[in-house]
């Protein structure tokens, strides 16, 4: 107190937000209805604090990694970011809104914070409710649309209550992700590879399962044919995709697949993928290689010994032609030239090094494969009898060996393609299409993978032309299909002519 | 720093006899700024923080000038010389750096208690409707609000109305742009309490808020509306001199 003057006692800031009226009423009527009461400012130490705090605490790592504000995953690490942290983690384990204010209270006099207000509590406690709410809706409801009382769904429930496939797919088709715009009358598995056929009579290639899960390689398949765009909100693929997924492989699974893969067919697709990525990423890979030759052997071993997984992550380098060719030891050490692990001899060959083989295939351009092992890889090779031969090369006095999977002399890699995967360059894609016609046998290409087991006749086009008709309904884009041979008719009217 | 001069022509004869040059109450004044600021003053959290005071001279047309000063003792002792001729305000919040000498709802760094301004029915003012009929019944409001809440208030008297007020046990100091606005909310929410109290009594417009950025006349100074001016005073709840 002044002397002279009797001023009022002072009055605590917290008591003051306790009391004082809201000054737009709606805020807290608001917050009154989400969190079923208001909630109180009350100063109690971290000991005061629930138990079901102290087991939070310990069972949930990024609660206590917030707690001690530690979270390197967080875009906003102000004091403020944490307590919305805590707040929501908090509400997803079922503390009510007062039990929020107090474990937030603690925490901002924990860390020295400024003073906060009855409204800002509100504010990042309602956040935190109304995000678990819709987290727990979320649950409920889950994938699908059901209109009927039914329990969650769970795939899993299903198989062991035997549901038939018809039953199946129209689950699949109340899916919400799909909104009822493509409604689905089959899944057809063939080999590694999931194809759906909907009612307008489009084959849709949704992709390995990998693929699937991965969601985006099937969403621009589904774009591709049916011109529809699937979306997900943002951070909700496991409640909104993931249970398609399932159900895509259980249909699928319901019934004979149309082929399978077998470990040969498996490790010749890999060596196809291979050989397309090489060439595909220079054109220079595409050259026999001479295994009489010490010179031409010693700067392919040196391109393996200078070989590293992180050059496959390089894919367009436009100085890599000219580089190749300045640089012909290829030692790659100015620009990310692959390692040149799959050849071509001259009499016929084809030359693996299958360690090498292994490290693509695990990359994003080698298809992220996962499953494939070394075991795995050297079993298909030995089925295609590859036997295991030590190249030297020699330049000057300098040696490299290493060991090299090789084949029989004119091996196949795939019987139907001529030339053989990895000969031929790159298509130019400026150059003309072939003009295909009725009855022309022709291979589907696909991001560098054939889709076709073997070759199939073209039953017609579409109006546009711009899609050849198959058996089955199939439909490709005729952009993306390669000529193997011409219709018996051609041939024969070619020979008239020539006769 | 104050930032208007005065000459000859800003004499106003329609406005009547002028204001004798009576200082004012010096003694009042820094014990006032003592209690509002003394505390957050003596902590140097902010740099830059200054009490900023205005002074308004009512002639032809308004004169308004801002001064800073980051010691009560200078701050009382220039407000008690101007206030022989001006109206003195001052912020209540400490304020930092002012490009234009008013300070700003930006500008605010340390907020020292929450403050309201009721006023009364007055010849000298531009619309009375829906405000308390005298000083003195603004006193009852006063009544109502201490027997409604647990808080004491602090009065200050200034003519036509009352500046009911408390302090903050510790100074709330404005570091960021969120505590910046729950301080203006604060403010809001007490000048909201005398409204729901004034409705009650029929007086819908009475109650007005005073933001960061607002000016309250200084308790020692004088209110010159009228020729003969009004002291601004601290005052009991009954309506006593403290």
């Amino acid at each position: 107190v002044t002397p002279g003057f009797a001023f009022a006692p002072d009055a605590d800031i917290a008591e003051l937000d306790k009391h004082l009226p809201e000054a737009k009423e709606s805020a807290g009527s608001r917050f009154h209805e989400a969190s079923l009461g208001d909630i109180g400012i009350r100063s109690l130490t971290e000991a005061e604090l629930p138990p079901k705090f102290q087991v939070l605490l310990r069972t949930n790592s990024k609660f206590s990694q917030s707690w001690e504000r530690n979270r390197s995953d967080l875009n906003d690490t102000s004091l403020s970011g944490f307590e919305q942290s805590l707040a929501t983690i908090s509400a997803h384990n079922g503390f009510s809104a007062q039990e929020i204010v107090d474990l937030l209270v603690v925490f901002r006099n924990k860390w020295k914070g400024s003073w906060r207000g009855r409204s800002y509590y509100r504010a990042t406690v309602a956040k935190a409710l109304g995000n678990a709410a819709r987290h727990r809706r979320d649950q409920r409801q889950g994938a699908f649309y059901q209109p009927e009382a039914e329990t969650p769904n769970s795939a899993a429930q299903d198989a062991s209550e035997g549901r038939g496939k018809s039953e199946l797919l129209a689950k699949l088709n109340n899916a919400i992700i799909f909104g009822g715009r493509i409604r689905f009358g089959d899944i057809m598995r063939g080999g590694r590879y999931f194809t759906a056929f909907d009612d307008m009579g489009n084959e849709i290639l949704l992709g390995t399962a990998r693929e699937m899960n991965g969601f985006v390689q099937t969403q621009a398949n589904i774009v591709e044919i049916t011109g529809i765009n699937l979306s997900i909100p943002s951070g909700r693929k496991a409640v909104y995709w993931y249970p398609v997924v399932e159900l895509f492989i259980q249909i699928a699974n319901s019934q004979p697949a149309k082929f399978e893969f077998g470990l040969e067919e498996e490790v010749r697709m890999y060596l196809a993928r291979a050989l397309d990525a090489l060439t595909h990423n220079c054109p220079c890979n595409a050259a026999r290689i001479d295994l009489h030759n010490p010179e031409e052997l010693y700067n392919l071993n040196l391109s393996i010994r200078n070989g590293r997984r992180d050059k496959f992550l390089y894919r367009d380098n436009p100085n890599r032609d000219n580089a190749n060719r300045a640089n012909s030891n290829g030692s790659g050490a100015d620009y990310p030239l692959w390692p040149r692990f799959i050849c071509w001899s001259k009499d016929g060959r084809l030359c693996v090094h299958v360690a090498t083989l292994l490290m693509f295939l695990g990359t994003p351009v080698g298809g992220d494969e996962r499953r494939v092992t070394l075991d795995r890889l050297q079993l298909g090779l030995e089925m295609m009898r590859f036997t295991y031969v030590t190249q030297e090369g020699q330049s000057g006095r300098l040696r490299i060996s290493y060991l090299w999977a090789i084949s029989s002399p004119d091996f196949q890699l795939d019987p139907d393609c001529d030339p053989q995967p990895g000969l031929n360059p790159e298509e130019d894609p400026d150059a003309e299409q072939p003009a295909f016609q009725v009855g022309d046998y022709v291979q589907w290409k696909l991001r560098g993978s054939l889709r076709f087991s073997s070759p199939r006749p073209i039953l017609g086009f579409s109006f546009d032309g711009q899609y050849a008709l198959f058996d089955d309904k199939v439909q490709a884009p005729v952009s993306q299909l390669i000529l193997i041979r011409r219709s018996q008719n051609q041939n024969q009217s070619a020979k008239g002519a020539t006769s | 720093v104050i930032t208007y001069s005065l000459t000859s022509e800003d004499n106003d004869p329609a406005a009547g006899t002028p204001s004798p040059p009576q200082q004012g109450d010096l003694v009042q004044i820094e014990a006032f700024l003592r209690h509002w600021f003394g505390a957050a003053l003596s902590v140097k959290k902010v740099p830059d923080q200054a009490i900023v005071l205005a002074a308004i001279v009512r002639l032809k047309k308004d004169r308004m000038g801002f001064a800073r000063f980051e010691n009560i003792q200078d701050a009382a002792r220039w407000a008690a010389m101007e206030s022989a001729r001006s109206n003195l305000y001052f912020h209540a919040a400490l304020h930092g750096h002012c490009p234009r000498g008013k300070g700003s709802l930006e500008s605010a760094v340390c907020l020292s208690g929450v403050i309201a301004d009721l006023d009364a029915q007055s010849p000298y003012r531009g619309e009375n409707e829906g405000k308390a009929p005298s000083v003195e019944s603004l006193y009852s409001l006063v009544r109502d609000f201490e027997n409604h809440y647990p808080f004491r208030l602090t009065l200050i008297e200034s003519g036509y109305g009352i500046y009911p007020s408390i302090r903050f046990r510790e100074p709330l100091f404005l570091t960021d742009q969120r505590t910046r606005d729950e301080a203006g909310e604060l403010l809001n929410r007490f000048a909201e309490a005398f409204r729901i109290l004034a409705r009650a009594r029929g007086w819908l417009s009475t109650t007005d808020r005073v933001s960061l950025a607002g000016l309250v006349r200084l308790p020692g100074t004088f209110n010159r509306k009228r020729p003969s001016p009004l002291p601004v005073r601290l005052v009991t709840p009954n309506g006593g001199v403290r």
